[in-house]
């Protein structure tokens, strides 16, 4: 009994103690000159697509919902985010080379198609990211309509 | 103590020769062997140049990534992930040898742009599941053509396509021999494709 309370009180501080670790928050309220949206200005829908079911991975600007706030919830988030980001930045997009940007346009497409983006896991909770059959063509037609041959 | 080295002999020699046998796997099957063979004759003048650093020696450090390159899709046509992964590995490590010295300004922008995008491709078919290794390859594919127009390479290459692949938008890829295994479906549809260009040897 005394052991549990020890492992209890333990955790506890460890619980608490990890809320003051500060993490490197992605955001920012520029929209920089490289991108996606502003490069190529796509239709109002996908515009809208892009907003709310990419942008908050895959941009220099990630709204955080209340419970990023509490570790390591937050902690699990960020490295998601960081992952994401380092594969594909949409604020970035015009940096990259024409042949970088074929390859990203091309991935956009066959993980959009697979469904294996927006992430399933990330799906759970932020249900409004999920895209509907249609959305997902419309997405993708989009993306290959801007390839280069 | 006789009786021991003699023990350790044996096992040596056991030892190398599975490992001989683990390094000739493949090439029991005929359809390997011719690629195999021309691999095996890379690597030697690539030995017999390493120290001279020469002009040969730029051009042995390109083919080494279409090697490279090709032994990713000798593994994904017998749907080898776990062999797709270990070739994608040792084609991004051998962009590193590559030099840019005498290259053009221009060219020198393209091919680090090539290299960057080769480099992620290798990387992600080194990580992943076969389907999305495929992905990759089939746009690897296009962008190792674009370098073998850069480089060269020292020997007769064949562009195959297969119109199936991705849903009917079609794939395209690599090869030594004229004969068509699929990489892109592997045993699932292994004589999908047609030869639609022959890339002659510089």
């Amino acid at each position: 009994m005394k052991l549990k309370g020890k492992i209890i009180v333990t955790l506890f501080i460890v619980l608490v103690g990890i809320q003051f670790i500060p993490i490197q928050r992605n955001k920012s309220d520029i929209v920089s000159k490289d991108d996606f949206i502003r490069i190529y200005n796509p239709p109002l829908s996908v515009k809208s697509i892009l907003e709310t079911s990419c942008y908050n991975c895959h941009s220099n600007n990630t709204s955080y919902p209340w419970y990023s706030y509490i570790q390591p919830v937050g902690m699990f988030l960020q490295s998601h985010i960081d992952e994401g980001l380092s594969e594909l930045n949409f604020s970035e997009f015009n940096s990259y080379s024409s042949r970088m940007k074929n390859l990203k346009l091309n991935s956009i497409v066959n993980q959009v198609k697979d469904e294996k983006m927006p992430l399933p896991s990330y799906l759970i909770i932020h249900k409004e990211a999920a895209l509907s059959k249609s959305e997902r063509e419309e997405l993708t037609l989009y993306i290959n309509s801007l390839l280069n041959p | 103590m006789k009786k021991v080295k003699l023990t350790s002999l044996m096992l040596i020699v056991f030892g190398l020769s599975i490992s001989l046998t683990a390094c000739g796997g493949s090439s029991s099957n005929d359809h390997n062997s011719e690629e195999d063979d021309s691999h095996n004759s890379m690597e030697n003048n690539h030995a017999e140049t390493a120290h001279t650093e020469t002009a040969t020696g730029e051009s042995t450090a390109a083919s080494m990534v279409v090697n490279h390159y090709l032994a990713v899709k000798n593994a994904l046509v017998e749907d080898n992930k776990d062999g797709a992964s270990k070739a994608a590995n040792e084609l991004v490590t051998s962009l590193n040898d590559l030099s840019k010295e005498d290259l053009s300004e221009t060219e020198r922008k393209e091919m680090s742009e090539l290299i960057e995008v080769i480099k992620e491709h290798g990387e992600h078919i080194a990580k992943s599941e076969i389907e999305h290794q495929r992905e990759h390859f089939a746009m690897l594919s296009n962008d190792i053509s674009d370098f073998i127009k850069m480089t060269g390479f020292d020997q007769t290459l064949y562009m195959q396509y297969c119109p199936m692949f991705d849903g009917g938008k079609g794939g395209a890829w690599l090869s030594l021999s004229e004969d068509i295994k699929n990489p892109l479906f592997g045993s699932r549809m292994l004589k999908c494709g047609a030869v639609k260009e022959t890339i002659e040897a510089i």
